[in-house]
């Protein structure tokens, strides 16, 4: 029993691995070979027990011969789970290392409201009153690199004008999707110098509302200003989006005294480059001239230049219509 | 001499250019052909067969055995593997006399 032991655990050993039905072959093959080189050693006068064993003894050491049938070095269950083990973790690792460019988010922005208590925290102001402060969680596109946030400010005794300000997109130093906040307020809520005006701040969420204030904006002197937003759009990497439209009315008129749109695009363009710079500047005049100033009376919309059908009349020179 | 030091698949070959073979059959010939200065552990005669196999140089047959016992798995060159067997014949006759002429001149002038 001892003796057949031995063989059997030779051929177990030496073909594991194998698929079954070349271990079965094999397993076949070498148990022919060692049963008759036992008969042979036991002709020269050996024991049963002892010629097994020596016939086991001249295959060699089992491990070499196993990783050459098989054709590699897994030759045990615990090679394979580590393995498994390291395949896996690579696998895992890899998920989630590029989880975002493989499974990149909706990038867009979203108006949701948000009270004058909390953005009174979230920008270290006290003076904050009343509502319709206009919040927007922007989600950006995969590559954004640079952010612009501008604004096209226009009266009836000013021709068009345009500002804005450029950030860099946390992608840059995170690659991962960051969702940021825009805030549009109104102008009453807020008193400086006597006049009103309005705001945009921006700043991420990842910590909660409000850690810094990117921003602090133009100047509208101005009564009865009044602020509208889009609800829900896509954004598109270097793609101007009008977002907002901030108007201010003189009491008891009903055209506005003063309005600005207010866009924002996300662009993988080097602003520092001249002529991404001129290509912005372009595209920025392009689409404002597209869609004019979208103001009508009783009506503020705001519109893009494919909504065709709220497009009002555009003027050769991008004055605004009245 | 270890067979890992010369091609293993040219004294497979060769040696099934007698005829069909099988394992023990093998290793008996190699040692009878070498009088025992090829030794090799038996175990590892089956891997390099079965290389062979996969190669499309040998195919394998089970059949009876002549002197009684289990029927025994035996192994003989196709056709593409006795051309292999040439040309393998022909590279190792070039190499033996490269070699033969490289140690005949440091024999002669007693570098070894």
């Amino acid at each position: 029993v001892l003796k057949r032991r031995s063989i059997d655990k030779y051929i177990q050993q030496v073909t594991a691995g194998l698929p079954q039905l070349e271990r079965v072959d094999t397993a076949a093959e070498l148990r022919v070979h060692l049963l008759q080189k036992t008969q042979e050693l036991m002709a020269q006068g050996f024991l049963r027990e002892e010629a097994e064993h020596l016939a086991v003894q001249e295959m060699g050491p089992v491990a070499a011969t196993n990783r050459a049938l098989l054709g590699h070095i897994f030759t045990t269950k615990f090679g394979w789970r580590v393995l498994g083990f390291i395949s896996l973790t690579v696998v895992a690792w890899t998920g989630w290392h590029f989880r975002y460019i493989i499974f990149w988010p909706q990038a867009e922005i979203q108006r949701s409201e948000i009270t004058a208590p909390e953005l009174s925290r979230a920008l270290g102001m006290s003076n904050i009153i009343g509502g319709g402060h206009l919040v927007y969680n922007m989600t950006l596109p995969q590559g954004t690199k640079y952010i612009h946030v501008n604004t096209w400010k226009y009266s009836r005794q000013n021709s068009l004008e345009i500002g804005g300000l450029t950030m860099t997109a946390p992608e840059q130093a995170k690659p991962e999707p960051e969702t940021m906040r825009l805030i549009v307020s109104e102008g009453h809520s807020f008193e400086e110098q006597g006049r009103s005006f309005y705001f945009i701040g921006s700043f991420g969420t990842r910590g909660g509302i409000g850690s810094t204030t990117e921003e602090k904006w133009t100047l509208l002197p101005t009564t009865q200003p009044r602020v509208e937003g889009i609800g829900r759009k896509t954004i598109e990497l270097n793609k101007w989006l009008p977002i907002a439209l901030y108007t201010s009315f003189t009491n008891g008129t009903t055209y506005p005294r003063e309005a600005a749109i207010i866009g924002i695009l996300a662009s993988d363009l080097d602003p520092t480059d001249r002529s991404n710079k001129a290509q912005t500047a372009r595209n920025l005049a392009r689409r404002i001239c597209l869609g004019g100033l979208p103001i009508s009376v009783n009506k503020i919309e705001i519109v893009q230049a494919q909504d065709k059908t709220s497009i009002p009349k555009v003027a050769n020179d991008c004055s605004p219509s009245r | 001499m270890d067979p890992k030091r010369i091609d293993l698949d040219l004294v497979l070959l060769a040696t099934l250019e007698t005829g069909a073979l099988y394992g023990l059959e093998i290793i008996k010939e190699v040692n009878s052909r070498t009088d025992g200065a090829l030794e090799f552990k038996e175990g590892s005669l089956y891997p390099a067969l079965h290389r062979l196999v996969k190669s499309g140089w040998v195919e394998t047959t089970w059949q009876p055995s002549t002197s009684g016992g289990p029927p025994r798995k035996y192994y003989q060159l196709t056709e593409g593997g006795t051309k292999a067997c040439q040309q393998k014949k022909q590279e190792w006759k070039q190499t033996r006399n490269a070699l033969d002429a490289l140690m005949t001149r440091f024999l002669e002038v007693g570098a070894c």
